[in-house]
């Protein structure tokens, strides 16, 4: 079921409206239905699989609680290999068949490989990486083992976050189905406006932008620099507007029922330097990483050189998590490769500053920061984006400049034949304008003057900036079935 | 307490739908380069008298008809396919209620707005295939909006495309109307192509000589099924004959829909399970340049031929 249907706007009220009218001890059962019947909405048969995650889990869960020495790490890796497995079959398998037979195409050798036709199950890397961490941590001992099967059930499938997260650690939900949750006005209003936020933010944001951007990188040779460059810098908002809208719908339809989720982004294109970026950015699969991944391989405690290695790997996984092509590959080590240079000429950087005295003017510093991460990470999303690595090559070629001094002239001609497509000059300006409406009320929200004035204000104030949101996702919302980006992970 | 907290939420509701309602009036009363500014925020970018439907005349004329014999339903296949001036002259009064991207949900409602008025022994519904990728039904809905009188039946048709963005052009268009009735629109003139009275669109162009389709797969949307039974059972209750007909298409057109058959097929089972006849006549032998206006429609030379073909289904005398 997706956030932005009809189908969710009569589930979400109906369901919300139950899990208050019966009694605490029976929530959970209620939840765990509710979460069965969203999933099942997207591919119903899908739901074995998470029904053998989540068995596989819960058993070895409780095993690792009850064994000691080194049967415990054997059952973390049972765990591993099951979630891991079952993630490499449905999302992997293909990818390294295909790659394994151009291998050895290339020396004459022709082997055969069966590929798999399957559908990916929906949210399957969230959901699979979300049970991981259970199991890590009762290895850890920092989580007692689940004895309730429903309780753990519903710890893996809990609606709002089971397709496309936040990904959840067990010491944060779990214990949250335990405790009583009463109907807080308050509480209520305060997730309803997440909801509200985050559906402004894919259906007027990303949806409006994704129709630029879903139309140039589809068919980037038709286009010169001007274009790709305003197709891409649409596409570093889309993104972040579908993933984040998604995580603020999550969070808010959590909040109304009185769980608190984790924050997944902090507007991670004020970020002044990559790492910083990737403190905002996706927080819970970056602290995931951080956790289980990059602190098990030895982190920054380390020699120089292993620290580096460490970084690669964890951006290579990173970037292999989110699809089986190369072109998240080469985003994932992109991303690797910026932190480790900019480790690398920290010092060097900050010497160049120094001497050019912007040490002296810390804000307009801060902003040049700011604008060379936000043009790095726009580099990183070409490759996110692009079809194949090909076309990727070709849209930074084509905005680095070998197409730039026509670009301009054909970028009239680009937007004309895009108005035949019926794309307007017009839904170009408001893309514009809506990147604006984004940017300064999320400056608002985080500088708390704004979000002050309005909390304490009367409270015809406070119900203007919800009818100005409600109707502008009315009035200026794109509805047309487009699922969230991040639900093909 | 809880009276407070009643009145408190209809408040609230009663003042988000007149912000609604106010913004909506607002975007359609300023306008920004002579066009108003619901033109540059709302989806509908469809004008009055523009679509190449010619549906403004269409909406005029069929005030005109009173009981018809039979009427065509369908897309921008069923208004450049069916020619009533053949059909005249063989004694058939027929309307042609085609609409640029009609999909069954569209056809539903504007069947039950006017079948009243022409109550036709027959129905034949053309089946061109990609309206029924079209979920919702908005493509159609634009153009009729813009120029249809608003009918209780088009209100419904837009509460059933179940798209926010339908029942903004709905109010937009109704507030238009205070200011600029349909009676004084007038359709713009679209090159080598006029409407015939009967709601049919004459075309004189020529397809362009050895284009090449990017090859595609229609995919089938289970909603515009639902109302393809709904036009099934309309006809059931009102007597009237309904066919399914799917009109000619260019041969390279066929080609390059890799699910061609499996689509017929569709249509064969659905056509069995409903009792309705459903007939398809591929490419009829007709040439894919000289009988067609592009890629997709028939133009005049291809519908005369077409219609022949129709009339010996319908097993209609010749005239004298």
């Amino acid at each position: 079921m997706l956030f932005n249907s009809l189908h969710f706007l009569v589930f979400f009220p109906l369901v919300t409206l139950l899990y208050f009218a019966v009694s605490h001890d029976r929530r959970w059962f209620l939840l765990l239905v509710a979460s069965c019947y969203f999933y099942m909405a997207l591919i119903p048969v899908y739901i074995l699989i998470l029904f053998l995650i989540i068995t596989i889990d819960y058993c070895v869960g409780i095993w690792i609680e009850n064994a000691r020495g080194k049967r415990r790490k054997l059952l973390l890796a049972v765990s591993i290999f099951a979630n891991v497995g079952i993630l490499s079959l449905f999302k992997y398998y293909n990818f390294f068949a295909e790659n394994v037979l151009s291998f050895f195409g290339i020396f004459g050798v022709n082997l055969s490989l069966p590929l798999l036709s399957l559908a990916l199950p929906v949210g399957l890397s969230f959901h699979t990486f979300q049970a991981m961490s259970y199991t890590i941590e009762v290895y850890r001992g920092r989580q007692k083992a689940e004895r309730h099967f429903g309780i753990y059930a519903l710890y893996v499938m809990f609606y709002p976050q089971l397709v496309a997260g936040p990904i959840e650690r067990p010491q944060n939900l779990i214990r949250q189905f335990y405790e009583r949750h009463h109907p807080d006005p308050a509480r209520i209003i305060d997730g309803l406006r997440m909801m509200m936020w985050g559906l402004f933010k894919k259906a007027v944001i990303a949806d409006r932008l994704a129709v630029l951007v879903n139309h140039v990188y589809a068919q980037p040779q038709s286009f010169h620099g001007p274009l790709l460059l305003i197709a891409t810098f649409f596409f570093a908002f889309q993104i972040y507007c579908d993933f984040s809208g998604y995580s603020e719908i999550a969070c808010g339809a959590a909040r109304v029922m009185g769980f608190k989720l984790t924050a997944n982004f902090d507007r991670p294109y004020s970020a002044k330097s990559i790492k910083e970026f990737w403190k905002r950015w996706h927080i819970s699969l970056s602290t995931w990483f951080r956790d289980y991944l990059y602190i098990p391989l030895g982190g920054n405690r380390t020699s120089k050189s292993r620290w580096f290695f460490n970084l690669a790997i964890t951006f290579l996984v990173g970037g292999l998590w989110h699809g089986a092509k190369w072109t998240y590959v080469i985003w994932g080590a992109l991303n690797g490769f910026y932190l480790i240079f900019g480790i690398l000429t920290a010092s060097i950087r900050r010497r160049i500053a120094d001497r050019l005295g912007m040490s002296r003017f810390p804000s307009a510093h801060g902003i040049f920061q700011n604008f060379a991460i936000f043009f790095l990470i726009c580099l990183s999303w070409v490759f996110f984006r692009a079809e194949n690595i090909g076309d990727a090559f070709f849209i930074l070629k084509s905005i680095a400049g070998s197409s730039w001094n026509t670009g301009l002239h054909q970028a009239q001609y680009e937007i004309f034949r895009l108005e035949q497509m019926g794309y307007w000059a017009s839904d170009l300006v408001a893309g514009f304008w809506v990147i604006g409406i984004l940017l300064f009320v999320e400056r608002a929200r985080a500088s708390q003057s704004l979000a002050g004035i309005i909390q304490r204000g009367p409270g015809l104030l406070r119900w203007l900036v919800d009818y100005a949101c409600i109707v502008s996702i009315l009035v200026g919302g794109v509805f047309k079935h487009s699922p969230f980006i991040y639900f093909q992970f | 307490m809880r009276s407070n907290l009643f009145f408190k939420i209809s408040g609230y509701l009663l003042g988000l739908i007149m912000t609604y309602v106010l913004v909506v009036f607002g975007l359609t009363v300023l306008s920004v380069n002579g066009r108003p500014l619901s033109w540059y925020v709302l989806e509908n970018k469809y004008e009055s008298g523009t679509d190449s439907g010619q549906s403004l005349l269409k909406f005029r004329d069929i005030e005109q008809y009173r009981g018809v014999d039979i009427l065509i339903m369908g897309s921008s296949h069923a208004y450049r396919s069916f020619d009533p001036r053949i059909f005249r002259s063989y004694g058939l009064g027929i309307f042609n209620l085609g609409t640029t991207a009609q999909a069954p949900a569209n056809s539903f409602f504007l069947l039950k707005a006017y079948y009243p008025k022409l109550r036709p022994k027959r129905i034949i519904f053309e089946t061109y295939f990609a309206v029924f990728e079209n979920e919702e039904g908005l493509e159609s809905f634009y153009s009729i909006v813009r120029n249809a009188p608003l009918l209780k039946e088009i209100v419904f048709m837009a509460c059933a495309i179940r798209s926010p963005q339908a029942i903004n052009s709905l109010l937009s268009e109704w507030f238009t109307r205070f200011w600029r009735p349909l009676s004084l629109r007038s359709q713009r003139p679209i090159r080598d192509e006029s409407y015939v009275s009967g709601g049919y669109v004459d075309s004189r162009r020529i397809n362009e000589p050895g284009k090449e389709i990017e090859k595609t797969k229609i995919k089938w949307g289970s909603r515009q099924l639902d109302f393809l039974k709904r036009i099934v059972d309309f006809s059931k209750k009102h007597n009237a004959e309904l066919l399914f007909v799917l009109a000619p298409l260019p041969e390279r057109k066929i080609v390059s829909i890799q699910n061609y058959n499996e689509i017929i097929s569709r249509f064969r089972e659905a056509s069995r399970r409903y009792g309705v006849p459903f007939y398809t006549f591929e490419t009829l032998g007709l040439d894919q340049e000289r009988d067609f206006k592009d890629d997709d429609h028939l133009n005049y030379f291809g519908a005369q031929n077409f219609n022949l073909e129709i009339l010996k289904i319908l097993k209609v005398k010749t005239p004298g």
